[in-house]
């Protein structure tokens, strides 16, 4: 201190200038260390019918995909997480299934997952979170009961008349092929496709409002802006 | 200095910081860290309470995020807990925290308020929040809601409420406070009446209790609705209806002028020809707007259900329907035919069951004179019965016809029963059991090798099987049965058993108690550490817990820890331990010789009784009991105890100070006993009683002549010890329909303590309970006293009276004193009395009369006894059944009283006779 005060001038004053910015830098540290004394590494985070979803279950599903995808889902914000993470409590309530699955199509869903994510990246998500391959089972079931219960329980209601098939032809095909500059192929030679993807849309239309009756009729208990601060708090 | 240097340096060691704290951040583990120490913190305290054995993770093992969610899980599971968080400090050994916040309950519910609002009825209608429920600050918003809501209803709109709440210190209980600091209330200006209103305003308004003036309640109103619709009902107009039209309030001068719609519809006259038929039976067919068809069908079959219950067995119904402007004119025209008496049942083509199992299995009693088996209405059901029966037993083609023979006023039923063919078992395959014998497993299920096939008896075999591994301590074992027609009548059966776990119970926590010691609770329970979880042990300490009658709430809950091991957590809510109660009555102080009782002197009588129950938290019990009248006064201090010397033997030690007065003689007595109950069997409707007795009794007021024992000792000590036996299997202690009662008493009195005591006395009691028909029933008692030796007169048997022989009034059975004729009691004692009781009024189903005949006496002694002997009383009577026994009003006639007496009694008591 005294040697900058000794300095004149404009070198005095950048000194002080950096000096405050260390200053700053070293009462953040402590205010913040990069290590803190302790953290929280798990709570819950919702009760869905006395059923608990912690935020450990969040943090694992978000890190290894495990949630049900769709073409863009890949950024999904941790409320929606949890949002499907309920929908899952609760289908799996209402259907009373446990799940009784071949081990092979869960361990096939395992691989799948490793491939996806790549050895190296997938081991070390491993170790990040003090996992064993074995614990991502439970969750890939989960997923894997959700969506056959939501099949079972749609696909073959669902009615598709030709007039919604011309609209989606007319109203999303066509719209689609020409923004990516290609040439839309006749609605004859797309019609299964384009069925295929009604039908989709429509199950998880008629499945959403299913869910969201569920969801009234439950009780449903989020602690939201407690979750959040931990999130960030326990990276 | 050089600038440039400077910032460099500046800018290195700034970089170099940020760097470090991002680089720390940034969690590299090389290794899994080791949990090296766990805490649990509730409400900022340190707490264990068996918390440790509830979760998975354990200190010294690696740390595993997995095992940290799954333990929140089980802490969550025990219901304990409304929030749960986990802390982690270090970083290679690492200390996990649970933080861990307290699920509170609702220790009482004030409501305080400036105005006159009814607490009691909001208190009754908040379903939210409960005194003893579970508190949250959810629930607490929906009771805001809900309590606005009521207040609303009983006429206090917009209310101001402001809710607190306060937690005790040291529990998990919390008082919510609920302050109704302002409302607005409504005077009613005017009511008016739209639509056909058929009656005059007037008219209208004297039936609602709403009335012009006084405060609007929204309650009354709707209350005034449903008034008014019976007013239009009982005219006839059964789907009149009427609603509030319009509510002007005028915020102003806090007034609401009402507008009441009145749409009558048509008026239903139900007409019914040709024979008497309650009304009562079909206007509830047409009280709601039905599909008229299927109103007319559903009176005529209600009709000649009704015709054939009184056995005009070919009723005959045709129902029509007349409109007339705004009538409507429904019609049933009965031709009732002939009234039959019906024969005994006859069965015709039977081969798998004879007519006795049928008629057991079909539970149609004997055909007795003047109260018969079957009425009409059940005769025609019994096809439909017979072939429910039939296809239970495999048959499922059997058709059953009934005809008649008839001649004059009398048919003879015959059922024809065409059995048909019997489908069969023909094997039973048992796949995936291990654990258990095939032998084992068969004796489970109800379908069996050879026996008859009845498919929803197999369905529920699987269930039966999943229990059976249940009670054997397997979880998630699933049972699925496969069924393969061999041939036409031959089917084969394969169970398929995917065994689950056997588990083991790891720990046994106990959570709740504050007074009651956990010994108290472990006694109860029949599984321990290390047991397999039987289910049936499980829930029958359940049962056992709750019989010590101290706990409000009982939960046993299984926490899985692994596939093969498990948590017990015993969570109860301790109850009230005090009781206070006080009963008041009159009585007379002679028995009564008509209705008219103001003839004779009325005195009240009462019982007071404190119980303080789980004395220092052994579930034992001390209570104090006073009783007073004119003929008998008495305390009695009882202490009640599950246990007696470490033994499951219910124990009770009772003191008494008693007086009372008797027909011939008054005594004052002290006392003490000792009795222990002993159950011989799982539904302990039998038990063993085992009582050591010592009482010092003083004879004074004695109207009749000493006997020598009496003369020579007094006061008269006897110490005895008696066994006594009871087997109860009747339906009802109180009001038995069926079922028997048997209990026997051999009592030994002996010289002990300087006692004076003795002799020997049997009591041995039967009661019986038959079940006719149609609410009719027969019972029977019969009662055998015998005694020996230096008997004093308090320790004899009296008889007589409306609980023995209702010839003769209290005591008065039996000889008497020749000089004072006062009865003297006997050493031998024999009664039976005999009861019809039948229902009087079919809407009074509590209502019945009674026919009775008692027989009995009393002899001096053993060697007196004669049938001969016997008096014979016999009477009737009117019951009412209450909750508590029967109200007895009894008139008994001594068929044996000397002519120059007065041989007709009242009696009127309550409880059964026996």
């Amino acid at each position: 201190m005294k040697n900058l005060l000794r300095l004149k001038g404009k070198v005095r004053l950048i000194s002080m200038v950096w000096t405050g910015i260390l200053l700053w830098g070293l009462i953040l540290w402590f205010e913040f260390p990069a290590y803190p004394l302790q953290k929280t590494v798990d709570r819950i985070v919702a009760v869905v019918d006395n059923q608990v979803i912690t935020l450990a279950d969040l943090k694992i599903v978000k890190e290894f995909h495990l949630y049900q995808t769709k073409p863009g889902d890949e950024t999904l914000k941790e409320t929606k997480i949890l949002i499907r993470l309920i929908n899952q409590e609760l289908v799996k309530q209402v259907a009373r299934e446990n799940g009784n699955l071949d081990e092979e199509k869960i361990q096939e869903n395992l691989e799948r997952l490793k491939d996806r994510l790549g050895e190296k990246v997938f081991q070390r998500k491993l170790l990040k979170w003090g996992l064993q391959p074995e614990n991502l089972k439970e969750y890939i079931r989960e997923k894997i009961v959700y969506k056959n219960i939501i099949e079972r329980k749609f696909k073959d209601t669902v009615v598709i008349t030709l007039q919604d098939i011309k609209d989606y032809y007319r109203e999303e095909y066509l719209p689609s092929q020409q923004k990516k500059g290609k040439e839309p192929s006749p609605l004859t030679e797309v019609l299964e496709e384009i069925e295929l993807r009604v039908k989709k849309k429509k199950v998880e239309q008629q499945a959403e409002d299913w869910l969201r009756n569920l969801r009234k009729e439950a009780k449903i208990h989020i602690k939201m802006d407690e979750y959040k601060n931990i999130w960030n708090e326990s990276e | 200095m050089n600038i440039k240097k400077i910032s460099v340096c500046f800018l290195i060691s700034f970089f170099l910081l940020v760097l470090g704290k991002g680089v720390a951040a940034f969690d590299f583990p090389q290794k899994r860290p080791i949990v090296s120490r766990i805490t649990f913190k509730s409400e900022g305290e340190l707490t264990t309470q068996g918390m440790k054995e509830l979760i998975t993770v354990k200190e010294g093992n690696p740390f595993s995020l997995q095992e940290v969610t799954k333990s929140i899980k089980q802490i969550y599971q025990t219901g304990l807990f409304s929030d749960i968080q986990v802390l982690k400090k270090g970083r290679e050994e690492i200390e996990l925290i649970f933080l861990l916040t307290k699920k509170f309950s609702v220790r009482k519910i004030s409501i305080s308020d400036s105005g006159k609002i009814p607490r009691k009825k909001i208190k009754k209608g908040l379903f939210s929040l409960r005194r003893g429920s579970a508190f949250s600050e959810y629930k607490l918003k929906e009771a805001e809601k809900q309590v606005k809501q009521l207040l609303r209803e009983e006429g206090y709109f917009s209310p101001e409420i402001e809710m607190s709440t306060e937690k005790k210190p040291g529990t998990s209980l919390v008082d919510v406070f609920l302050k109704v600091e302002s409302f607005q209330k409504y005077m009613i200006q005017r009511i008016n009446f739209s639509g056909n209103v058929i009656l005059s305003e007037k008219r209208l308004k004297e039936e609602m209790k709403s009335e012009e003036g006084e405060r609007y309640v929204p309650s009354r109103l709707e209350e005034d609705l449903q008034r008014l619709k019976q007013v239009f009902s009982s005219m006839d107009y059964f789907w009149a209806e009427i609603e509030v039209e319009k509510k002007d309030f005028d915020q102003k001068e806090n007034k609401v002028s009402l507008l009441i719609k009145i749409i009558p519809h048509e008026k239903i006259k139900i007409v019914v020809r040709g024979a008497q038929v309650p009304l009562d039976l079909l206007k509830p067919l047409w009280e709601e707007r039905i599909f008229k068809e299927w109103g007319l069908e559903k009176g005529e079959a209600k009709i000649i259900h009704h015709m054939r219950k009184k056995n005009y067995l070919f009723a005959q119904v045709s129902a029509s329907i007349q409109r007339e402007d705004h009538h409507i004119r429904v019609i049933y025209d009965i031709q009732p035919g002939q009234k039959y008496k019906i024969g005994e049942l006859r069965f015709e083509e039977l081969n798998y069951f004879t007519p006795v199992q049928l008629k057991r299995e079909l539970e149609i009693a004997r055909n007795i004179p003047l109260i018969g088996g079957v009425d009409g209405a059940r005769l025609f059901e019994l096809p439909q019965e017979i072939e429910s029966l039939y296809k239970s037993h495999g048959f499922t083609q059997t058709r059953v016809s009934l005809n008649f023979n008839r001649f004059q006023n009398k048919v003879n039923p015959i059922l024809y029963v065409k059995e048909g063919s019997q489908k069969r078992i023909e094997s039973i395959e048992i796949q995936g059991a291990s654990a258990f014998s095939r032998e084992r497993i068969l004796e489970q299920i109800q379908s069996t090798q050879e026996g008859p096939f009845y498919k929803p008896r197999v369905k529920k075999d699987p269930e039966r099987l999943e229990n059976f591994y249940l009670q054997q301590g397997f979880r998630e074992t699933e049972v699925k049965v496969k069924i393969n027609r061999r041939e036409e009548n031959l089917y084969s059966l394969l169970f398929q058993i995917e065994e689950g776990n056997k588990v083991e119970i790891e720990n046994v926590i106990i959570n709740g108690n504050v007074i009651t010691r956990d010994k108290t609770i472990l006694k109860e329970l029949l599984v321990r550490e290390g047991d397999y979880a039987r289910y049936d042990l499980i829930r029958k300490s359940e049962r056992r817990l709750e019989r010590l009658g101290i706990f409000s709430e009982i939960k046993i809950e299984e926490i899985p820890l692994s596939p093969e091991k498990e948590n017990l957590l015993i969570r109860v809510r301790e109850g009230e331990r005090n009781y206070a109660s006080l009963g008041l009555g009159l009585e007379t102080k002679e028995e009564p010789r008509s209705l008219d009782i103001s003839q004779n002197v009325i005195r009240l009588r009462g019982t007071a009784e404190l119980v303080r129950s789980n004395i220092l938290g052994t579930a034992a019990q001390l209570s104090l009991v006073g009783q007073f009248s004119l003929k008998e006064k008495r305390g009695v201090v009882s202490w009640e105890q599950p246990y007696f010397l470490g033994l499951p033997l219910e124990t009770f030690v009772n003191a008494w100070l008693e007086r009372e007065a008797r027909k011939s003689f008054s005594f004052d007595r002290r006392g003490v006993t000792l009795t222990t109950i002993k159950s011989l069997s799982k539904s302990d409707d039998m038990v063993f009683l085992t009582t050591l007795r010592w009482a010092q009794t003083t004879l004074f007021d004695l109207q009749i002549e000493e006997s020598e024992v009496d003369r020579q000792h007094s006061p008269f000590s006897s110490s005895s010890i008696s066994g006594s036996f009871i087997w109860d299997k009747r339906d009802d202690a109180y009001n038995p329909e069926k079922g028997y009662f048997f209990s026997s008493v051999l009592e030994w009195a002996y010289p002990l303590f300087q006692a004076e005591s003795n002799f020997l006395k049997s009591f041995t009691k039967y009661q019986q309970y038959f079940p006719i028909f149609s609410d009719v029933r027969f019972s029977l008692t019969s009662r055998l006293g015998l005694g020996r030796g230096k008997i004093p007169i308090h320790e004899r048997f009296f008889g007589g009276g409306s609980n023995s022989f209702r010839g003769v009034e209290f005591d008065e059975l039996g000889p008497k004193d020749p000089q004072s004729s006062k009865p003297v009691g006997g050493k031998a004692l024999f009664l039976v009395n005999m009861e019809l009781t039948f229902p009087l009024y079919l809407s009074l189903e509590n209502l019945h009369g009674v026919v009775f005949y008692d027989k009995g006496n009393v002899f001096a002694q053993r060697k007196d006894f004669s049938l001969a002997s016997l008096q014979d009383a016999v009477g009737a009577g009117l019951r009412y059944q209450t909750p508590l026994g029967p109200v007895r009003l009894e008139l008994g006639w001594n068929l044996d009283a000397p002519s120059q007496e007065k041989n007709m009694l009242m009696f009127i008591t309550i409880g059964n006779v026996f």
